[in-house]
């Protein structure tokens, strides 16, 4: 009975393809005078996968996850489920697309976005 | 059936009990503190992964963020706990948020292990975010072949 109970669970679950599954990871945003920066959670996201990609406007983030369990592994308790990360941030005029810098510690990919010379807050002297 | 369910209790119902009850709780603090705090005070806290194999249960668990000094792992009565603290993230000076979703705070779970454990050979490494406790099966535990006479 609870077999049967749990097999009406599982089809129910199922996704179309239950391989993949990628999700948005969460972010962080802070802003300082000279640049935005942007720590997104990506635990276990793989390296030699990740990508980090300007494209006009659009700023994205893309990693796959490698397989947490063996093949002869009978998994007890899932509540991970997702094999990668997408997401898509719009960058506003004010930033260098050209310098970007990134670094992945922790299972967070860290992004420093330069703003641009212009859009730099600046003094002006009183003459 | 029966046997099965007690030989496996996470096979049959995972953490629905734990779960929900840390999720009663939450939800009653944040009432009474007037949901102040962090995310993960409110929530069941951080995801986890339980999967056995032959010779031992392999326990995973996203932490982003998550240094190992803020770790704490115990296994007490066939019970594993893993226990932390992600801290707030830090703001540098004149700097100010324009969003943070990230969930950070204490958190605990625990895992009741379906089987007796090797408790000297027990290992965590904690790569990319992701905590990897790997309990081996006592001898008791691990798979015999029994030859036919």
């Amino acid at each position: 009975m609870t077999q049967n109970i749990n097999h009406a669970g599982a089809a129910l679950m199922r996704r179309p393809d239950p391989m993949t599954l990628t999700v948005a990871p969460p972010a962080d945003i802070y802003e300082t005078p000279e640049a935005f920066v942007l720590a997104v959670d990506m635990p276990g996201a793989a390296r030699e996968a990740m990508e980090v990609t300007i494209d006009g406007d659009a700023l994205v983030i893309r990693a796959g996850v490698a397989p947490r369990h063996g093949a002869e592994a009978s998994v007890l308790a899932r509540e991970i489920h997702h094999t990668g990360y997408e997401r898509t941030f719009t960058l506003g005029e004010g930033i260098d697309r050209a310098s970007v810098d990134a670094r992945f510690e922790h299972g967070v990919l860290t992004l420093k976005l330069l703003k641009s010379e212009k859009a730099k807050p600046r003094t002006i002297a009183i003459r | 059936m029966i046997a099965r369910f007690e030989r496996h209790p996470l096979l049959v119902n995972p953490f629905a009990d734990l779960v929900s009850f840390e999720r009663e709780v939450g939800r009653l603090l944040d009432d009474v503190l007037g949901g102040e705090g962090s995310p993960w005070t409110g929530s069941a806290g951080p995801r986890f992964d339980v999967a056995e194999q032959e010779n031992e249960t392999v326990v995973l668990g996203e932490l982003p963020g998550v240094k190992k000094e803020d770790l704490k792992i115990t296994v007490k009565d066939g019970v594993l706990t893993v226990s932390g603290e992600r801290k707030a993230p830090a703001l540098p000076e004149n700097a100010s948020w324009v969003r943070t979703e990230s969930a950070h705070g204490v958190f605990s779970r625990s895992f009741v292990l379906p089987h007796a454990v090797d408790e000297g050979h027990i290992d965590a490494s904690l790569a990319d975010g992701v905590l990897k406790v790997v309990l081996p099966k006592a001898a008791e535990a691990r798979p015999r072949t029994i030859a036919i006479r």
